[in-house]
């Protein structure tokens, strides 16, 4: 319905790495000045890890923002100056000036010029398989991803054991999270909102789920978290420890360990499923673009920001660290600014 | 022409905004309320298409994106501009906490703005030897507040104090390196006391010191404190200007006042009115270290959204100058504010966004939206087929922004629909009547079920409420007649949930079949 100004092939373009979150807003915001886009993406699929994450509303939005990844999706798709490209993997970067790339998309070659590049590759979600959670040995163990995904594609909360609704659930936060063992300093910042979000809405389907949230401090998120917090410890146990280790017991249901700070001692407990909080690290690419594209990355793993502003090469969303949906937007149109205003300084 | 853009503020986030938008030649009109402009600003003063107005509020704003005529005052003196878009970007304020505590103020309580001061920072650090930081005891903090905290006591640990603690409920880490801060302020001997259920206690001497008592949560044993000086924190709250600014722009605010209301249709820079766009501590609680991003977005964001013409008048609203009777239903519930009140009502379409909330609305049926009409006479039978003779006819009404997507979504998986399902995809379901529903029962064999998006989640803020209303008085006057209302049903649903929306179809279409 929109009238387009038909204003001819674009004249400048710009390589946007990773068909995430914010590798969608930013690549979004270049085509509308009119830039021309070569978005790669590594799967074949564009919208990153958001795009697997559930509705969380329970006839109420409770504003977690995977939503907001479907329509920049759509708006991806319908723009003429972007030109996705997915199932790719970088093979050759080049940058003296204008930065040539070629990249492997199944058995054939694609080369792109480009006057800038964003590097939008995402995060990589912590496996928890080495924690002692018993993560892919129990059944009944799973991961807020695992979780929100039953949930998006199965409209429903079942044990994967029996495919029964767990009458309790134990939520385990900072799961490769702020653990000094791992090296791995950082909070992930998103994850008490995903949980806390996703426990308001299994009470909300079945009130009766007894549900008790493993942490170590409730991380703040959303606009009215003063509110959403005292209710949730209405509804939800709230336990402030991060416990030991999980064994197995009756019927599949594993057996948390914890200390109880109010009775001052450890405490096991049976419960019918757990999910564990993973976090966010850095992507598994981040070495091998970082030695590619000569961008230097923090004692974390992550990206540096704001320093390759002479070069051309800018960082954008959870490649930097660990952001929300909603920062990983904000983050991609700061990159895409940043993109045209060095664009313009090399035109001078 | 060149983009004519006013930016409200006078802070870090908008000189950066006025910074991204003369970069890209867009003519600035700055105003402020206060009496000279941030030193930052110096910088880019020698550029002549600024045009700078300090001591100088909003008065009014008439017209939409492209052509909003803004009425300033300047002592009394009247300044009327037009621009193509508005920027906002005011600083928030801070909001001591000593009250909460039972504390008053005194050389020994400070609040943690007073401990930042550079003007008494030395003074302080050189003349006492123990400090407590309290922070987030009795409200939720943030991780702003939270970096300010460690930042100061790990400034005390290196001038040579060794005694500093930091009382705090939830550690707020959910920010840019906050956890290696954490674990710096630890290295360098600071001490933290987490507190979950129970809280401290709070004792004033007449020296104004703070004695605080607590029991540890871990080892049950209990402390008191009176340290030579106490730190309270500090709440951030949208600057007092954000209310009448609200006003004046008709801009719609969140639960503590920022000027975006809690909608995730408008991030990142977006408010209800087309063309006005808010960034920062305007926006919400953010730390200077987001403000480049914040007011990339917004710059960007200006550039973006500023062509004017770059529409179909036959998606926009149209008033029928001879139905109007002025009740002005229009203009109370336009959610973008885009109905122009002169001697005749009229719908600027500039800033128009097409909900349609005003068409269903309107009791005298005088508005209209080309576009609309047209879908609900035809609805797309492409991709579903209509008719079949066994199985009940079903149509729902979906919102194009969610049930419309959740539906194709459960298309492209290939999930199983009902037979007789007929979509008619709707730009917001504020837009469908009391006689479209109406209608709908009259020609539907089996039933009408409308999807709108979850509450708080719609584009035009309270369109999907409007829905719910009209479907439960149809409801109400149609099981009156004797009519069973289990044929009209409404549900919320998100874009993302294809196998939710399939499930509550093939739900509504098992029930419609038990119904006959």
């Amino acid at each position: 319905m929109i009238k387009r100004k038909h204003k001819g092939m674009p004249k400048k373009n710009v390589l946007v790495i990773g068909g995430g979150v914010a590798g969608l807003a930013a690549a979004l915001e270049l085509a509308e000045q009119e830039i021309g886009v070569d978005l790669i993406e590594k799967s074949e699929f564009l919208g990153g890890h958001a795009a697997r994450f559930s509705c969380k509303a329970s006839g109420e939005c409770v504003k977690c923002g995977a939503c907001i990844v479907v329509e920049k999706l759509k708006k991806s798709f319908l723009n003429p100056n972007i030109r996705i490209h997915t199932g790719c993997k970088i093979k050759k970067f080049e940058n003296n000036g204008i930065i040539k790339t070629r990249v492997d998309k199944e058995s054939s070659e694609i080369s792109f010029e480009s006057d800038a590049a964003i590097i939008a590759s995402g995060f990589k979600p912590f496996n928890p398989v080495n924690k002692p959670f018993g993560y892919k040995r129990f059944n009944n163990v799973i991961t807020n991803i695992d979780l929100e995904e039953m949930l998006k594609l199965e409209d429903d909360v079942v044990r994967p054991s029996d495919k029964r609704f767990p009458k309790s659930i134990a939520f385990i936060q900072c799961v490769g999270s702020r653990d000094e063992s791992l090296n791995h300093l950082w909070c992930s910042h998103v994850c008490c909102g995903s949980a806390l979000r996703v426990a308001k809405k299994i009470k909300s389907i079945k009130p009766e789920t007894e549900i008790t949230f493993f942490y170590i401090d409730v991380q703040t998120f959303g606009k009215d978290f003063q509110e959403f917090y005292d209710s949730m410890k209405q509804e939800i146990r709230m336990v402030r420890s991060i416990p030991g280790d999980i064994l197995i017991s009756d019927n599949d249901c594993p057996q948390i360990t914890f200390f109880d700070s109010e009775k001052n001692c450890s405490i096991d407990e049976i419960f019918e499923m757990v999910v564990l909080s993973i976090g966010l690290t850095p992507g598994e690419d981040n070495k091998n673009l970082s030695e590619l594209m000569d961008i230097k990355l923090d004692d974390s793993g992550f990206f540096k920001s704001g320093e390759n502003s002479s070069t051309g090469i800018f960082t954008a969303g959870t490649s930097r660290g660990p952001m929300s949906i909603e920062d990983a937007i904000l983050d991609g149109g700061r990159a895409a600014l940043e993109a045209i205003k060095y664009i313009d300084r090399k035109d001078l | 022409m060149a983009l004519k853009t006013l930016v409200i503020g006078n802070g870090s986030c908008a000189f950066d905004i006025v910074d991204n938008l003369l970069s890209k030649n867009v003519e600035v009109i700055i105003a402020t309320r206060d009496n000279s402009l941030h030193q930052k600003f110096s910088e880019i003063m020698g550029q002549n298409i600024t045009e700078i107005h300090t001591e100088t509020t909003i008065h009014s704003c008439t017209g939409a994106i492209g052509n909003f005529t803004i009425s300033m005052k300047n002592n009394n003196k009247s300044i009327i501009r037009i621009v193509d878009c508005i920027v906002i970007a005011e600083d928030s304020f801070r909001k001591t906490l000593f009250a909460s505590y039972g504390l008053s103020p005194s050389t020994k309580t400070i609040s943690l703005s007073d401990l930042d001061n550079p003007e008494n920072y030395k003074n302080i650090a050189d003349e006492n030897k123990s400090f407590v930081l309290l922070k987030g005891l009795k409200f939720e903090s943030n991780p702003v507040i939270s970096k300010e905290v460690m930042d100061s006591s790990i400034k005390l640990a290196s001038h040579g104090q060794s005694k500093i603690y930091i009382l705090t409920k939830n550690l707020k880490v959910a920010g840019n390196r906050l956890e290696a801060l954490y674990r710096k302020a630890k290295k360098a001997g600071i001490i933290f006391i987490k507190f979950t259920d129970s809280e401290p206690e709070f004792f004033q001497g007449e020296d104004g010191k703070t004695c605080i008592e607590f029991t540890d949560e871990v080892t049950k044993k209990n402390f008191s404190l009176t340290p030579d000086i106490t730190v309270v924190d500090e709440s951030i709250v949208p600057s007092d200007y954000l209310e009448t600014l609200a006003k004046t722009f008709g801009l719609n605010i969140d639960c503590s006042g920022f000027l975006q209301s809690d909608n995730v249709h408008r991030l990142p820079a977006y408010t209800n009115r087309k063309g006005i766009f808010v960034a920062g501590p305007s926006r919400g609680i953010s730390s200077p270290e987001d403000y480049k991003a914040e007011a990339g977005t917004a710059a960007i964001a200006v550039l973006n959204n500023s062509d004017k013409n770059n529409y179909d008048i036959k998606d926009k609203a149209y008033i029928n100058k001879g139905g109007c009777v002025r009740c002005l239903t229009c203009y109370r519930i336009c959610p973008h504010k885009t109905i122009s009140l002169n001697s005749t009502l009229s719908v600027m379409p500039e800033g128009c966004e097409g909900c349609g909330l005003c068409t269903a609305e309107c009791p005298k049926n005088a508005i209209t939206i080309e576009n609309l009409d047209h879908k609900f006479l035809i609805p797309d039978d492409k991709i579903q087929n209509a008719d079949s003779a066994s199985k009940p006819r079903i149509t729902a009404f979906c919102c194009s922004r969610s049930a419309a997507e959740a539906y194709k979504l459960a298309v492209s998986i290939g999930l199983t629909l009902p037979e007789g399902l007929k979509i008619v995809e709707v730009p917001c379901a504020g837009s469908i009547s009391l006689t479209h529903i109406l209608n709908s029962l009259k020609n539907s064999t089996g039933g009408t079920i409308i999807l709108t998006c979850h509450e708080g989640n719609c584009f035009s803020e309270k369109g999907n409420v409007f829905a719910h209303n009209r479907a439960k008085s149809v409801s109400k006057m149609i099981s009156d007649a004797g009519y069973k209302k289990e044929r009209l049903m409404t549900y919320t649903i998100a874009s993302n949930m294809g196998k939710e929306f399939s499930n509550i179809l093939n739900d509504f279409e098992k029930n419609i079949i038990d119904l006959e």
